[in-house]
């Protein structure tokens, strides 16, 4: 089959235009041009040109491959800026919500919360690598510092959200005595759910320092509301020695006395493992006596949440509802008018030009 | 001095009466503008898409008996609209540029 001008010139197109276009709209496109060439051909042929020459003037008067492909991809990459544009409007929308609900609701020393670590840092490195592979970022356009701003600080966050532990990660406590300190910190911070509650640990707290010092063989009074809310944890609980024998009449409790020192030489350092497991069993123990109100701890760990269940049951509620039915929305909204107002801009600014 | 125009203008206005495909199209502006109006025909496709992602007209593929099949391009109303925004911004901008041209060349005269 021999092949004329205009078969040549549609090679040529093509070949500039593949793996810039969808598939479908490139055939359509590369249809449209034949018909045009072709037609343009039979009107210079009318006009008295030979078929060979119609077909060089019919090319020559359509354009150039590089010009009329660069065109098209032009027009591709805008609409996929715009979209990027309004992909940035959402990801900022539901960041800014995210931290003004973690900032009125539960700042934990993590200012970006559970939420945000389990949901948006995973979108916002999605979106990242979506904008980088897929597509150039926005560079010329008014637009494209701030979405690009967006975009790194993106990729960044979800990054050090994903896999950096937060300040407060439990560690390795060194030493029970750091044990006592976390717990009582958190019972204060996080685990008060009813006045009983709040006055247990005041009292268990008042506690440990005179338990500690208990020499082997003396006795310590456990004050009545530690008693009766946790009595079986004075029996099992380690102050840095080993309480043996609590009497129920007289709330007394026999200690055996091991030095701390001593006891982590037995015991080897205390491991993450070890104090996570030691506060979540005095977290279970207030949850099952919570007075309606759910009393949680969220310790992170390398960024996962311990209780994953408590996060999505969150985020599903709450912030997912919000994000995908009023930020989300509004966000596009937001964007759609913002590029309704630029394009009458650059349609005016457009008219007062002279070429 | 070549003035090249609105090309986007230029197609809906066109559209305005008729459906026609993109041959059609660029042959109306060419003999409705008297040969003033020149660009490569090539540009017209890139804009005609443009105008249909933006919802100012619409295509569809018209069957030809022995011939390829050919798309036929029509106006929208949201297209008229967006014609309408483009005359009368094109009438204020004459009227503007022609003010300038009339003063100066009275000046010019005395």
């Amino acid at each position: 089959m021999k092949l004329n001008y205009i078969d040549w010139y549609l090679v040529e197109l093509r070949r500039r235009l593949i793996d810039s276009m969808p598939l479908d709209q490139e055939s359509s496109f590369i249809l449209e041009t034949r018909n045009h060439l072709e037609s343009l051909t039979e009107e210079f042929v009318t006009n008295g040109m030979d078929q060979r020459a119609a077909e060089v003037a019919a090319i020559e008067r359509f354009g150039t491959p590089d010009k009329i492909a660069s065109d098209c991809i032009l027009g591709i990459r805008r609409k996929r800026e715009r979209r990027l544009i309004q992909f940035a409007g959402i990801m900022l929308a539901i960041w800014t919500t995210d931290v003004v609900w973690d900032g009125v609701s539960n700042l934990r020393g993590y200012p970006f919360g559970y939420t945000y670590s389990l949901t948006l840092a995973p979108l916002i490195i999605l979106f990242g690598l979506y904008s980088l592979v897929l597509g150039k970022l926005p560079s010329r356009a008014w637009y494209a510092l701030p979405a690009t701003c967006i975009v790194a600080f993106g990729i960044y966050s979800g990054i050090r959200s994903t896999f950096y532990a937060p300040p407060n990660t439990f560690g390795a406590a060194e030493n029970y005595r750091e044990l006592h300190d976390h717990y009582g910190q958190l019972r204060e911070q996080h685990l008060i759910a009813s006045k009983m509650e709040h006055e247990t640990a005041e009292a268990w707290r008042a506690m440990l320092p005179a338990a500690k010092d208990m020499k082997s063989g003396q006795t310590l009074e456990i004050p009545r509301i530690v008693y009766q809310e946790s009595r079986h944890h004075v029996a099992g609980y380690d102050f840095g020695q080993s309480p043996t024998i609590v009497d129920d009449e007289t709330r007394k409790a026999t200690f055996r006395y091991m030095p701390v020192e001593k006891k982590l030489e037995l015991m080897g350092p205390l491991t993450a493992h070890d104090v996570r497991s030691t506060l979540l069993g005095r977290i279970r123990e207030v949850q099952s006596r919570g007075n309606g109100r759910e009393a949680t701890l969220i310790p992170m760990q390398r960024g996962l949440n311990i209780s994953v269940r408590n996060r999505i049951k969150t985020f599903v509620s709450g912030p997912l509802a919000i994000y995908m039915f009023i930020i989300g929305p509004l966000s596009l909204l937001a964007s759609f008018l913002t590029s309704k107002v630029r394009n009458r801009i650059r349609f005016r600014e457009k008219n007062l030009r002279l070429a | 001095m070549a003035f090249k125009g609105d090309l986007e203008a230029l197609i809906l206005a066109v559209l305005s009466d008729h459906a026609l495909h993109g041959y059609e199209i660029s042959k109306r502006i060419r003999s409705q503008s008297q040969e003033v109006l020149k660009y490569g025909e090539g540009q017209l496709y890139p804009a005609l898409h443009k105008l249909e992602e933006s919802g100012f007209i619409e295509a569809e593929w018209m069957l030809q008996d022995g011939k390829p099949d050919r798309k036929v391009y029509s106006i929208t109303p949201n297209g008229r609209e967006e014609l309408e925004n483009h005359r009368s911004a094109w009438t204020k901008f004459v009227s503007g540029v022609g003010g300038i041209f009339a003063s100066h060349a009275v000046e010019d005269v005395k």
